[in-house]
């Protein structure tokens, strides 16, 4: 069993069904890319791992601890328990206008955690020097490019100490340098043991640093494997028409 | 009648609009979140409710609120009004009347920021009421600011409505002695009360906005 796992997942918007009996499971340490093209389920699911949708059938499952069964979802308390253990970079940013980039950081440790003020702003600090903007504690997200600002929500992600992370195609809104700036940061956090779930369009990123890639076609799992197999050995038809462009 | 005693009877009136004025904001300012929340919440019959009353409020004059609230007891219930009910009538009236309007307003704020920062806020692991308070609020109040300067400034010449139930406010006082001295000068008085009250307001408003400029 891995750190998350989806079992038989359904979602529907209205008549429109979305994911169809999905099963997928990130193992502990696992990167995994969810690849596919647009409206096919892959946000959907990657929001129904971060709790911000609900399925309509089927388990969502962390560690021994269930946020879904059946379709059923867990008490207040649970689904907080589940909460603690994820965190999610999103595209938009999404990040506190009104907050500077430190307080953006450090609030939800201290008021959520509870944690030493202090101590959080210290490690704070630090993980803005990690993604690389050391000294830029007081600045306003206004006043941020659209890649420091996706480095200052991985840190704020970060800093609560998740055990799996969700990106929301975290490069789709910025220009190529700071895309590889971003990818490359995520990249690092492999080595911290950090399991991760990506949902996005940069194939290139997903062939050389997931563990696996998962295709998302007609709201299921058209075909899962390591980089190397999705991008050679495969013979499903589909996911050779999304690779090449619909030229197959 | 002599001058000091026109500017004693005047500042009389000042005082009543200036607390006519400061209780219904103290009233309405908060009454109107509990509005807005239920307008735009998920509950069907908290917004049809909320929906019919921000829509009967803005709906109907002011004035004709204020007779409502003043001689509504006596009509409906057969309470005798006492004289001392005449000036909660008119707090009460105005109070109903401007959360209704500060409600849509509220309700617009609370809509433009964008629901992305409501989620990020539920992953960060806020509950609802931390996620309102410390995250949505704070940017509804930035959203709000010009609006409600508005509502505030409409709401200073909306005090001399009391007159309506016989309230002394500054501007009945004004006519009064106005009409009683055959003289223009109380009713300039009135106008230059009124005009320094709002250009304060103003002032205090504008002066609000600039402390949010701190951030986009």
């Amino acid at each position: 069993m891995g750190i998350l796992n989806i079992e038989n997942v359904s979602k529907s918007f209205g008549s429109r069904r979305v994911l169809d009996s999905v099963s997928l499971s990130l193992e502990r340490g696992e990167t995994l890319a969810l690849i596919g093209p647009s409206g096919e389920g892959k946000s959907t699911l990657l929001r129904i791992c971060a709790l911000l949708e609900r399925a309509d059938s089927g388990a969502v499952e962390y560690d021994g601890l269930y946020a879904c069964k059946a379709g059923r979802y867990a008490g207040k308390a649970e689904l907080a328990a589940c909460r603690a253990r994820l965190g999610m970079v999103f595209q938009s940013f999404e990040l506190f206008p009104h907050r500077s980039v430190i307080q953006n950081i450090c609030d939800a440790p201290a008021v959520v955690q509870h944690r030493n003020a202090n101590e959080v702003r210290q490690e704070g600090s630090a993980l803005l020097a990690r993604v690389g903007l050391a000294g830029r504690e007081d600045a306003m997200p206004y006043q941020l490019s659209g890649g420091e600002k996706q480095r200052v929500c991985i840190a704020r992600a970060l800093c609560m100490h998740p055990e799996i992370l969700l990106f929301d195609e975290p490069t789709s809104a910025l220009d190529p340098q700071s895309t590889l700036d971003v990818l490359n940061i995520i990249r690092s956090l492999k080595s911290d043991g950090i399991s991760m779930m990506i949902v996005t369009h940069e194939m290139d990123f997903a062939k050389s640093a997931a563990d696996r890639i998962a295709f998302l076609y007609g709201g299921r799992i058209a075909e899962i494997g390591t980089g190397e197999y999705m991008f050679g050995k495969s013979t499903s038809k589909e996911l050779e028409k999304f690779l090449t462009g619909g030229k197959a | 009648m002599s001058i000091q005693d026109m500017i004693a009877q005047l500042g009389q009136g000042m005082l009543t609009s200036v607390l006519i004025y400061a209780l219904t904001l103290i009233g309405a300012v908060p009454l109107a979140l509990p509005l807005a929340l239920a307008r735009g919440g998920k509950s069907k019959i908290a917004r049809l409710l909320t929906g019919a009353y921000i829509s009967f409020m803005r709906g109907t004059p002011l004035m004709l609120q204020l007779i409502a609230v003043y001689f509504g007891p006596w009509y409906l219930f057969r309470i005798r009004i006492s004289d001392g009910y005449r000036f909660h009538a008119v707090i009460i009236a105005f109070v109903l009347n401007y959360a209704a309007y500060f409600a849509e307003i509220y309700r617009a704020g609370i809509a433009a920021v964008p629901k992305g920062q409501r989620e990020a806020a539920a992953v960060l692991g806020y509950t609802n009421a931390q996620a309102f308070f410390r995250i949505v609020l704070p940017q509804v109040i930035k959203h709000i600011l010009p609006p409600m300067a508005n509502e505030f400034i409409t709401l200073i010449k909306d005090t001399s409505l009391a007159f309506a139930i016989g309230v002394m406010e500054m501007f009945t006082l004004a006519k009064q002695i106005s009409s009683a001295q055959r003289s223009m000068a109380p009713l300039i008085a009135a106008a230059v009360f009124y005009y320094v009250f709002n250009a304060i307001v103003a002032f205090i408003m504008g002066r609000a906005e600039k402390r949010l400029d701190y951030y986009r």
